[in-house]
């Protein structure tokens, strides 16, 4: 480093400019028992199904327990919540998609930032070293000035950066976009759930209708109590045990996009620092290139680029706004110009480093999540697809003509 | 049947008749008619000029167009045009037929071919048959732009192109007499006839709104992107 800016003032534009991004943790895996309650279901409808269910015990109990009608009934049973099921089970497979693709995506502006970097390291001031004394050739003969050159390289690289900076831009529309997507997931998935839970409302209901009518009926009919127990009671059993895993899954999905939707609020700030970072650095080098060397650099591409990122979101804007003031001035009347210039790229290098550190500690919970997840959709498959050969075997309105 | 039921039938008839699902869809039948003798005349003219401008040709390199030759042609014109106009539809839908047709085709087909089997399924069944059509034609948009291989595409293919053929077939196969028979449970076959159309009915109205459910989770999120964008999220402002 040619010029080391005292530490106070260091530390004065850190905190002023500092910016943490935080990585979520990973979710944990949400047990089955876990998972209920997180959607109420209101008390008119509870009061409905209870009434509902009791209708249906009703009917059942009064039904001969050797009758195909009882048996119907049963099939019922095992048909509860197929609906809801397959619905909020077509729903998983997005959910692993959402935190893959997300994965994708933020190593692709990775890349961005770091190219971007790589540009801005060369123009560092400080890899330059001493730069304001005379320029010769073959170390003799005084040869131009060294800071004119410095200068110059700006222009060059303006296209690049701006290009870059585009990019980001773009990359950083992703990112919203996937959000929005995430929004509409989620209130989707959350009336999956809700429809769900009301299932798991009416199961769990049902279940102490029949126990109770079972152990009512053990002296005075044994053999109708035997059935409701081994047949209803064990398919009412066996249903909210899907229902459950299908619940644990659609919480751990919904959770888990709200990890992504977050990391991706984060990265957006990251994004956002790093542009506006790197445009002060460059409005910065203006500033400085007119006070030491007298020359007008025209950065038109980075200072037109910042009016638009100025104009997306308003903090970033109103950052900016204060941060070029501080910068006109501090450029202006610092005797060492330089180290003003130096502290400009220091601030992007912080910013870079904590969107590394970030996007490190990111990946670490999301794969973890993933890996949760995987295997929670795997552990509710099978259940589904027991499920859903119990409805094919029983759902025959056609055949039941044809035979 | 008694005086009262065969009343309460002919009234229930004539509702449906009129009921707006019934106009609307013999409205689409007359179009479809009249599609149809559109498409035929101009067969015939397109047959009857290329048999003119073939009879000159060949009549020229035999040198031979005479007065006979020109009676001829016209003569020839006239039974081949007469014959395109008269000529049975090639596209009358059996149900082998309808497994076969494209996806984007399956519904039209479908109606088609459903529209023919009315004459043999039971008066009750007709208002669920309108209901079946119109769902038909409301998923036909939403198939035109679906890949075949999808699951959803299978699943549609299924019900519209396999099961509920079955079960129309499955229905005319049981002897006229039996057919309000009580026979399953109670159930005479033509109440399981109407049920299953109901469920058909049901099923093809779900899926159209599956389907459609893509589209209305694109214009959601295109929404929800511009908000967040534009007007900013609190976890993005902070």
């Amino acid at each position: 480093m040619a010029t080391t800016p005292p530490t106070e003032t260091t530390t004065a534009t850190k905190s002023a400019t500092s910016l943490t991004l935080d990585a979520p943790g990973p979710i944990p895996a949400v047990t089955a028992e876990k998972a209920i309650g997180l959607v109420p279901v209101d008390a008119t409808k509870q009061a409905k199904h209870d009434e509902k269910v009791s209708g249906f015990v009703d009917e059942l109990v009064g039904l001969d327990a050797n009758s195909p009608e009882f048996g119907e009934k049963v099939d019922q049973i095992t048909s509860m919540g197929r609906k809801e099921i397959a619905d909020a089970a077509g729903q998983s497979n997005r959910f692993l998609d959402r935190p893959v693709r997300s994965m994708d995506e933020n190593s692709e502006i990775g890349t961005d930032l770091s190219e971007l970097r790589r540009t801005v390291e060369d123009l560092d001031p400080g890899k330059r070293g001493d730069m304001t004394s005379k320029r010769k050739l073959f170390g003799i003969i005084p040869w131009g000035n060294k800071l004119r050159v410095y200068f110059d390289s700006y222009k060059s690289a303006q296209n690049h950066i701006a290009a870059i900076l585009k990019r980001l831009a773009s990359g950083k529309d992703e990112l919203i976009k996937d959000n929005a997507a995430i929004a509409v997931e989620r209130q989707k998935l959350w009336d999956a759930m809700g429809r769900l839970e009301e299932m798991i409302y009416v199961a769990k209901a049902l279940d102490s209708a029949l126990e109770d009518k079972s152990v009512e009926l053990e002296s005075s009919d044994p053999e109708k109590s035997k059935a409701i127990k081994e047949s209803a009671l064990f398919y009412v059993r066996q249903r909210t045990q899907d229902l459950l895993t299908q619940m644990a899954v659609s919480v751990q999905g919904y959770l888990a996009l709200d990890l992504v939707k977050k990391n991706n609020v984060e990265l957006i700030k990251g994004v956002d620092r790093a542009s506006t970072t790197t445009v002060g650095a460059l409005r910065t080098a203006v500033t400085v290139a007119q006070a030491m060397t007298n020359q007008r650099l025209v950065l038109g591409q980075i200072t037109a680029l910042n009016e638009t990122t100025a104009n997306m979101i308003d903090s970033t804007g109103e950052l900016l706004r204060t941060q070029t003031a501080t910068i006109h001035e501090q450029a202006a009347a610092s005797t060492i110009p330089l180290e003003t210039l130096q502290r400009a790229f220091q601030n992007i290098y912080d910013t870079m480093d904590e969107i590394d550190r970030f996007k490190l500690e990111a990946l670490g919970s999301m794969k973890q999540t993933v890996n949760v997840l995987t295997d929670e959709v795997e552990k509710s498959k099978g259940y589904i697809a027991r499920a859903e050969g119990a409805a094919k075997s029983q759902a025959a309105p056609f055949q039941a003509i044809e035979g | 049947m008694t005086t009262s039921d065969r009343i309460l039938a002919q009234a229930d008839e004539l509702l449906r008749r009129v009921s707006p699902q019934a106009r609307e869809l013999a409205r689409r039948q007359r179009q479809r008619r009249n599609e149809a003798l559109v498409r035929r005349l101009r067969r015939a003219v397109i047959a009857a000029i290329a048999i003119v401008i073939g009879m000159t040709v060949v009549g020229g390199i035999i040198s031979s167009i005479g007065f006979s030759w020109v009676m001829l042609t016209l003569l020839i014109t006239a039974l081949v045009g007469f014959g395109f106009l008269i000529a049975p539809q090639g596209d009358t839908v059996t149900q082998e037929k309808l497994m076969e047709s494209e996806l984007p085709a399956l519904p039209a087909n479908t109606e088609n071919w459903l529209a023919k089997q009315r004459l043999a399924l039971p008066a009750p069944a007709n208002r669920t048959l309108d209901k079946i059509a119109i769902r038909l034609e409301e998923l036909r948009p939403q198939l035109a732009n679906l890949d075949p291989r999808e699951p959803a595409a299978v699943e549609v293919r299924r019900l519209v192109g396999v099961e509920l053929p079955e079960l129309v077939e499955g229905y005319k196969r049981v002897p006229d007499h039996l057919r309000s028979d009580p026979s399953h449970g109670g159930h005479t076959p033509q109440k399981q006839l109407i049920d299953g159309l109901e469920i058909v009915e049901d099923e093809i109205g779900r899926m159209t709104r599956q389907l459609a459910s893509g589209e209305l989770d694109a214009l959601a999120t295109q929404g929800k992107y511009l908000e967040l964008k534009y007007r900013g999220d609190e976890d993005i402002r902070n």
